[in-house]
Parts: structure tokens; C-alpha cells; sequence
């Protein structure tokens, strides 16, 4: 399998749904970071370096697959740039809203619990992740 | 009393107002832990720098170097990222600044990343970096801990032979 390139890294997190992020820190850097959050609360971060670079060493590149990326193969990383399809991380079975994120969202944000218990998984992260990037 | 009283009364907020410097030299100065507690639910502790780093003690960072053709990789497993650059020099550099991003980042979202699946374990370590950061150890916490560790053992081995 080809070693990939930053340019390929950013691509895949533009096809698999990842948010593009400011450096936490508010500093202009060389990478561009991404955020992905699933919907157990596992939260996904990579950066891809502004160079079009390959990640030269197979061993940093199973890494970022792996623990970065969070695939379960090498090949979900190629599939996924090939078909321009994101990568198929949820369950066959649907998945509810983890409670925690009800919680958050009623305690937190501020929702009465009507109201987040009537988002899908999905709106309810999306809610969240609205909620905790906006400045307060 | 009740067998349920805790052996140190926790001083309360308002206390705590109105002798804050007294309270906070006796954290800091003279190394005691404050248990403060708001109402009667809130309970939290102060604590001195160097206490807190007595805690994390024992956390270490192990970090890997990877070599390229043209550059330098470090990954940190213990929070899952990496510094490159075109030497060891620069790897390291950019690996402290992906370190001091990480650490702002996870205390900055804090509500997430504690119930996160996958970054909640990080706790220890983000404390025993954010720790290293304000005393200005970061650079020697990352990358000697096992340097130092492994020097230990060698010269242990060497007292026993």
C-alpha cells in the first residue's frame, strides 16, 4: 500500500465529515487540525501538515491511522478516498443518544429535557459541539 | 458526633473569602490540603503545586522516535499525537507545543473530554503536564522520565554486580 501524503490525510478528514479547528491556543501553526467527535463521546484529532509531504515512516503512519484516525484498517483510510464516501463507523444496529449528552445538554446548554430528548444522536452532538466552540 | 463527620472539617466559601491569603499560604506555603465546600454538596480541594505534582509522581511519558527521509517523527501515546520536524531538535519542539495545545484544549472542553471514551484515562497525564508547564519542567517531564528511569536501573544493576 502507498505511504500517504498530508494532502491525502486532509482529504480523507474533508470526506469522512471531520471539523476543521483553530488551534485551541489561538497560535497560526503549520498544520491544519481536525476534530471528529462519534456518537459514544470518543473524540477524534489529527493535524496534517501544510506540506504536501508523504508521512514517511509506516510505523508513525499506523498511528495516526489507528489511534488518530481511529479505523480499523489501513484500507477503510484508501477506501474512503477512492469512493469519496465516508467511513462506516456506526453499528448496524441504530445507536441512541448517550445519556451523558442528554444530561449535558439539559444541565448544561440549558434544554429542557423535551427538547434534547427530540434530537437524534447526531443533532444532539451537533447541538453540543455548537454549544462548547461558541464563545461564552 | 456522627461516624460519618470527615476527619478534616471543610472550610467554607465564605470562610474562604474572607481569609483567602491566609488559607492560600497554608496550600501553598505549608504544603496542607484545603477542603472548601460550597452549600452542602460542592466539595473541592486546594491544593499546592507541589503537592499536586507529588501525586502524579509516578506518571510517565513514553514517547517514540520515528525516522524519515527528510524528517523527524515523536509520538507520545499517552495522548496520541506527534511532533515532526526536519531533526530531532525541531520534532521536539513542535511535540511540546502539540503537548501545551492538548493540554489547553482537553482543560478548555473539559465536559467532553473526561467522559470521552478515549480521553478520559488522559487525566493524569494532562495534570502531570499541565503541572510540568507552570514550573517550567515540560521539556524534561516528556522526554526524561525514561531516561532517568532507565540510568536508575542501570546503575542498581550495577551496585547489585
Amino acid at each position: 500500500m502507498p505511504q500517504p501524503t498530508f494532502d491525502d490525510l486532509r482529504r480523507f478528514c474533508e470526506i469522512d465529515g471531520w471539523s476543521k479547528k483553530e488551534s485551541a491556543r489561538g497560535k497560526t501553526g503549520d498544520h491544519d487540525r481536525y476534530r471528529k467527535q462519534l456518537a459514544d463521546g470518543t473524540i477524534l484529532r489529527t493535524k496534517a501538515s501544510h506540506s504536501k509531504e508523504q508521512i514517511g515512516n509506516r510505523n508513525l503512519w499506523h498511528h495516526i491511522w489507528r489511534d488518530q484516525l481511529g479505523l480499523e484498517s489501513e484500507d477503510q483510510f484508501w477506501t474512503a478516498l477512492n469512493t469519496g464516501k465516508p467511513v462506516p463507523r456506526e453499528d448496524e444496529t441504530p445507536r441512541g443518544t448517550p445519556e451523558w449528552l442528554i444530561q449535558q445538554l439539559i444541565h448544561t446548554v440549558g434544554m429542557t429535557e423535551a427538547q434534547a430528548l427530540a434530537l437524534s444522536p447526531k443533532e444532539a452532538i451537533a447541538r453540543w459541539e455548537r454549544y462548547i466552540t461558541s464563545p461564552r | 458526633m456522627s461516624s460519618r463527620e470527615s476527619a478534616v472539617k471543610p472550610l467554607s466559601l465564605t470562610d474562604v473569602r474572607d481569609r483567602i491569603s491566609h488559607v492560600f499560604s497554608d496550600a501553598v506555603q505549608h504544603h496542607r490540603p484545603i477542603p472548601i465546600v460550597r452549600g452542602n454538596r460542592d466539595l473541592g480541594v486546594l491544593l499546592g503545586l507541589e503537592e499536586i505534582a507529588r501525586l502524579v509522581e509516578s506518571v510517565a511519558f513514553h514517547p517514540e522516535v520515528f525516522k524519515e527521509k527528510q524528517a523527524v517523527s515523536l509520538w507520545l501515546p499517552e495522548f496520541q499525537i506527534y511532533g515532526r520536524g526536519n531533526d530531532l531538535s525541531a520534532a521536539r519542539e513542535d511535540l511540546l507545543e502539540e503537548v501545551r495545545e492538548y493540554v489547553f484544549e482537553y482543560l478548555d472542553e473539559i465536559d467532553s473530554y473526561r467522559l470521552a471514551p478515549n480521553r478520559r484515562a488522559h487525566f493524569a497525564h494532562i495534570i502531570k503536564a499541565l503541572v510540568a508547564d507552570l514550573s517550567g519542567k515540560l521539556e524534561p517531564v516528556i522526554f526524561d522520565d525514561r531516561a532517568r528511569t532507565g540510568a536508575r536501573e542501570v546503575i542498581a544493576a550495577a551496585d547489585v554486580r
